[in-house]
């Protein structure tokens, strides 16, 4: 019995953990995007933080199938390399350690529906009302002596007392004016943001316009034309919901959910056979990387039927029938003859 | 010297283990994310391996991360960890994996060149590169008091010409002058500017010449579709040494995480894979943070502060061993 918990752990400790690593870098990327986005935004990097959060259920359900596959590849490595292999192949039948791997895979696969069906649609739907929110929002700049609002104006200055900002360059982007004034203050509301230049010049060179004006005061002001209403995507509904839609597409999402959930089957039957390879079979390293370039290869090819299934070249019947094709012939030639304990 | 080779074929395979490991998960998120795209079924997959190596080229650092972790999880399983350690200080070890630090800080501190080359390697993939004007650029040079704004509209590399161009000059800190064309010529190096408006603060009049602008001063910039306003400043020694510092620590930073996992406390039976994990987690977090982090006032002290933190901890590390 403590056998079977040592082994259950050990492998579900793998997933976990590389499942984890992943999220994070996937995270992490997620945010470096937003950042990036945000250099020209100016959002606060806490609320990149908590907006990116809602995309990782459904990231999760996107890598899992790779993570149990290279899971297993290290957990297979792992058990040769310390000969646990062999003590299990003393102390455990076959048909033990098929039941215990049965275990992990049927919660493996009940969490996967799970979280595609309920924890991921939830988490999108929260992730699209706070990306309105923040693409809606006022996008300001203010770093380094420069303020930029893009599209709008961009704003040069030499230093900033309280709200005024002094000795300061300014040039409106789509009037292709320039405005240089002795000070400039601005206020910001969620509609409009207003910039008042005191003590100036108004410079424009344009094809419209040709003009140089003194000033005493001058108000500009900015309309927040940002607007986007929320609008739910396929990531939005769990299967039942895209199946009875009334959008063509969104049916079609339904049935790349199970073809999904197929690729996730076949990931796991590969994984019940490669976990219990051992140093026997000549180049282990060799094998992973096989049953990794074909097992990406199968993916290309399922995405490449998919593809075409969306853009209505292909029938639902053809669909499934290529589908199910790719990821039998995968299995059949990853069903190769390893030696096992 | 065998024991040397021996760690830098480790390392190496540790490196092109995590790239594949990392290359799988990539472009399964690549593919999925072109699967709504208009590209025929041979543009999806040169598209998508294209994506996965500029998303590869954001997380240079995670990759060495990674690749660390798996070597030293690797030898230290089979106790080569402890045999090679004997035989070699924690410098010699830091020498060998020098190759790689310069290797990943240079891809690091690079990252969007790279990015750029492959963002451009997929326009020219797909032709869309030569159709696509580059629809504006605004350029801000700040030298002393003299400002320059440059506003570049419509440029249309492939029929030589820019739309509209308007200039206006600041000298110490005074409007001195302005200049618009509509007739405007882009050749080799430079923009010629025909019969350009000239405004100053007492006259608007036609100039009957024409003026050369030579484009060498906006550098690549002028051809980047990805960007539209650009400030060229003076104030390049400040701006250098914050660069500099900011080399450092993404340097000294990639010698920490080596650091942490070849250090006699690692070699240990007792010690946590988990705990150091975290712990580089921790310092790769910092630093990502610090490196985003502009102060108004002080920054180059805080720049320092960073530098001199790593710095510190690095010197910990090795006294300690």
């Amino acid at each position: 019995m403590k056998l079977k918990l040592y082994l259950t752990a050990n492998y579900v400790k793998y997933i976990v953990f590389i499942l984890i690593s992943f999220v994070m870098v996937i995270w992490l990327a997620q945010i470096v995007r937003y950042l990036d986005f945000n250099q020209s935004l100016g959002i606060q990097i806490k609320e990149v933080i908590k907006i990116t959060s809602f995309l990782l259920p459904n990231a999760v359900n996107t890598i899992i199938p790779i993570i149990i596959l290279i899971s297993t590849f290290f957990f297979n490595k792992h058990i040769n390399s310390t000969n646990e292999v062999t003590i299990f192949s003393l102390y455990l039948s076959k048909n033990s350690l098929t039941n215990i791997l049965l275990i992990i895979y049927i919660f493996i696969i009940g969490g996967y529906l799970i979280n595609s069906e309920l924890i991921s649609v939830n988490s999108y739907n929260k992730y699209k009302k706070e990306e309105i929110k923040f693409r809606n929002d006022f996008k300001i700049k203010d770093l380094n002596n420069e303020i930029t609002i893009p599209g709008k104006i961009l704003l040069i200055y030499k230093n900033k007392d309280n709200e005024n900002l002094n000795n300061v360059t300014s040039f409106l982007i789509e009037e292709n004016i320039v405005i240089k004034s002795e000070s400039v203050s601005y206020s910001k509301s969620t509609k409009e943001l207003i910039f008042t230049f005191v003590k100036g010049k108004r410079i424009s060179a344009s094809l419209k316009e040709k003009s140089i004006t003194d000033f005493d005061r001058l108000q500009y002001k900015i309309i927040n034309t940002n607007n986007d209403e929320v609008s739910l995507g396929k990531e939005n509904y769990n299967y039942f919901q895209l199946i009875n839609h009334e959008n063509i597409q969104f049916n079609k999402e339904a049935h790349r959910k199970i073809i999904n959930l197929f690729f996730l089957i076949l990931i796991i039957m590969v994984s019940n056979r490669l976990i219990l390879i051992n140093e026997k079979s000549n180049n282990l390293i060799k094998n992973y990387l096989f049953n990794l370039v074909v097992i990406l290869c199968s993916f290309t090819l399922l995405s490449l039927v998919t593809k075409l299934f969306i853009s209505e070249n292909l029938k639902i019947q053809i669909f499934y029938i290529l589908s199910c094709l790719t990821i039998l012939t995968t299995y059949l030639i990853l069903r190769k003859k390893y030696a096992f304990i | 010297m065998h024991l040397y080779k021996f760690i830098f074929i480790k390392i190496f395979y540790s490196i092109i283990l995590s790239v594949l490991m990392l290359f799988s998960v990539l472009y399964i998120f690549s593919l999925i994310e072109l699967l709504s795209d208009k590209y025929n079924l041979l543009d999806t997959i040169v598209v998508g391996i294209i994506n996965t190596f500029e998303l590869l080229a954001t997380i240079p650092n995670i990759i060495f991360v990674s690749s660390i972790i798996i070597f030293s999880i690797n030898i230290k399983k089979t106790n080569e960890l402890m045999i090679i350690r004997h035989y070699l200080s924690i410098t010699k070890f830091s020498i060998i994996f020098l190759i790689f630090v310069i290797l990943f800080s240079n891809l690091d501190i690079n990252k969007n060149n790279y990015k750029n080359l492959l963002s451009d390697l997929k326009k020219n993939y797909l032709k869309s590169n030569i159709k696509e004007e580059i629809k504006g650029k605004i350029f801000f040079e700040v030298e002393d008091e003299n400002i320059t704004i440059s506003k570049f509209t419509n440029i249309d590399i492939e029929k030589n010409k820019v739309d509209n161009i308007s200039i206006y000059n600041f000298k110490k800190d005074l409007f001195s002058n302005a200049l618009f064309s509509n007739n405007n010529v882009l050749k080799k190096n430079q923009i010629i500017i025909k019969d350009p408006e000239l405004i100053t603060s007492s006259d608007i009049k036609k100039l009957n010449k024409n003026i050369y602008i030579k484009l060498d001063k906006f550098g690549e910039d002028f051809y980047n579709t990805n960007l539209s306003f650009h400030k060229i400043t003076d104030n390049k020694k400040q701006n250098d040494s914050i660069s500099l510092l900011s080399k450092l620590a993404i340097f000294l930073s990639l010698f920490v995480y080596v650091s942490i996992f070849i250090s006699r406390k690692n070699i240990q039976k007792s010690s946590n894979n988990i705990i150091l994990i975290g712990l580089c987690f921790l310092i790769f977090i910092y630093n990502f943070f610090t490196a985003q982090m502009y102060l108004d006032k002080h920054n180059f002290i805080f720049h320092f502060l960073v530098v001199l933190t790593l710095g510190f901890y690095l010197y910990k590390n090795i006294i300690n061993d």
